[in-house]
């Protein structure tokens, strides 16, 4: 535990929010918010909750327990204001749900959400364009790529050094195919699923060049690293 | 695109639409979540949350869209086109529409309108947010061609203080008593979780919270990562049994099951958009 930190509650705002973080030679360093809401337990009740918000910790400062004391000393804080229960919101795929649970967080309920893709071509583009950045590699080969949406039209893409472009037809060569559902699609971007564990799950059909596919899965599977939150 | 109405019309939000909007969403979520009042100050409270990174209505009265036939409203489906977790994409964040008959058909509208928006706006998809327990607003978007997964988003909860959380559903859990076939059970429970403990007694049909007794009639002992499960009815007593989490002890267990059961029945849960933060 680092001696020269210091947990400090700061003052409750109007609206009943208050920050408590963690400070290092007088500087803020890691902290979370909270504030009230009434939660419906069923149809007669309702408890008062300490919603949390804001948690984060700067990289430099982090691995050295000050979230842990941030959280310590804001539950210690909400027991003495009246709070029966804290709630959070935060997803799977953040390092951070794993230090919830060690804090004593329970998951509750999972959201839902369904979507739709509207425009499979410019998604697609926007999409690669983003792991063309992060992946130097897959940024120096020369893909011509075709992604077939089931239900959906084919989308063809051009994969040059930084830049991703979608193509009006078919190129004369072709690298590399795939084809999958838009779930799925949107799953490899933002759910944690790697391209391999999709290829396993019978999520997605491919064709063309293993060294294509590789290198688009390596690339997908770097990009999708849990953001370190804490 | 699904079947419209001729006479049905869409249009944006108009200043002091909060009163008829807050009503009728207090009508849609009553079938699955109970009485929830949420008041039309409230409702329009949700465009200051923290997470809504929108132009509130009165900068872009778009994002409230509302479907109405002669004057009568219908539906409204509020839409964030500046979602800060995703650039690329226009968020559905409320999805609403009045009665049973036609309400699918309404939605669907709705997010047909939504998604002409969104393709306005150069979005290359369209989410739409759910409530656990809505299973019409995802009728309709399964309907309207949309595809659904759970892993998005996480709400996680610790009790913080567990007698005080009791007492707050204290009139919830003589509610549940007096309703139960166990209305006329009298004795003591001692709940234990952790570091924490609590006591409930109950007695011609009520139930009053207090210390943990010394000698109670029951003793629940609940592993603390099972305790907002029960206490927020999000799984029984019984689940919880069979999964080791809790344990039990009693002179008569079946009967101490049944009163727990009765006490902490599976519930929805219901966060108002309007206290997301």
């Amino acid at each position: 535990m680092p001696s020269d930190s210091e947990i400090t509650l700061g003052p409750k705002r109007s609206d009943g929010w208050r920050k408590v973080s963690a400070e290092v030679g007088g500087k803020d360093v890691s902290h979370l918010y909270y504030g009230p809401a009434k939660v419906h337990v069923g149809r007669h009740a309702a408890v008062t909750m300490a919603c949390i918000g804001g948690v984060g910790t700067d990289k430099q400062h982090r691995r050295r327990g000050l979230a842990r004391r941030v959280f310590a000393r804001a539950v210690a804080s909400m027991q003495g204001e009246g709070y029966t229960v804290a709630g959070l919101f935060t997803s799977r795929r953040l390092v951070a749900h794993r230090l919830y649970r060690r804090f004593g967080f329970v998951d509750v309920s999972s959201g839902r959400i369904a979507y739709k893709v509207l425009d499979p071509a410019t998604l697609a583009r926007r999409s690669l364009s983003s792991l063309v950045q992060q992946s130097p590699e897959l940024g120096r080969r020369r893909l011509a790529l075709r992604l077939c949406f089931e239900r959906s039209r084919t989308v063809y893409l051009k994969i040059e050094g930084n830049d991703v472009s979608v193509l009006s037809r078919a190129p004369r060569r072709l690298d590399l195919s795939l084809t999958m559902s838009h779930t799925t699609f949107l799953q490899l971007f933002d759910s944690g699923i790697g391209l391999s564990h999709a290829l396993g799950a019978k999520l997605v059909q491919w064709s063309g060049d293993a060294g294509a596919f590789d290198a688009l899965a390596k690339a997908i599977a770097a990009f999708q690293r849990p953001v370190d939150e804490e | 695109m699904s079947p419209r109405r001729r006479d049905m019309t869409i249009r944006s939000f108009r200043e002091g639409d909060e009163q008829v909007l807050a009503h009728l969403f207090n009508a849609y979520v009553a079938d699955f979540l109970g009485p929830i009042r949420l008041s039309p100050r409230a409702w329009r409270a949700q465009f200051k949350r923290k997470s809504w990174r929108g132009p509130s209505l009165t900068d872009d009265s778009d994002c409230c869209r509302i479907a109405e036939v002669g004057g009568r409203v219908l539906g409204y489906a509020l839409t964030d086109y500046q979602p800060f977790w995703r650039e690329d994409a226009a968020v559905v964040q409320e999805l609403c529409a009045a009665g049973e008959s036609g309400a699918d058909e309404v939605m669907q509208v709705l997010l047909a309108d939504a998604e002409q928006r969104g393709l306005a706006r150069g979005k290359s998809c369209l989410l739409l947010v759910l409530s656990p327990e809505d299973g019409r607003s995802a009728g309709a978007a399964a309907s309207s061609g949309y595809e659904e997964h759970r892993d998005h988003e996480l709400f996680m909860v610790l009790i913080v203080d567990l007698s005080g959380f009791l007492e707050e559903i204290a009139p919830a859990l003589s509610a549940r008593l007096a309703e139960s076939l166990l209305r006329q059970w009298r004795g003591s429970v001692k709940i234990l979780s952790g570091d924490q403990s609590s006591g409930l007694l109950c007695a011609d049909g009520s139930v009053a919270v207090g210390p943990a007794p010394d000698e109670p009639d029951v003793t629940l002992a609940i592993r603390p990562e099972a305790l907002p499960l029960l206490l927020l009815g999000r799984e029984t007593i019984g689940e919880l049994y069979v999964q080791d989490a809790v344990s039990l002890t009693a002179a008569d267990a079946a009967e101490a099951l049944s009163l727990l059961d009765a006490l902490f029945p599976r519930l929805p849960l219901f966060l108002p958009r309007a206290q997301w933060w």
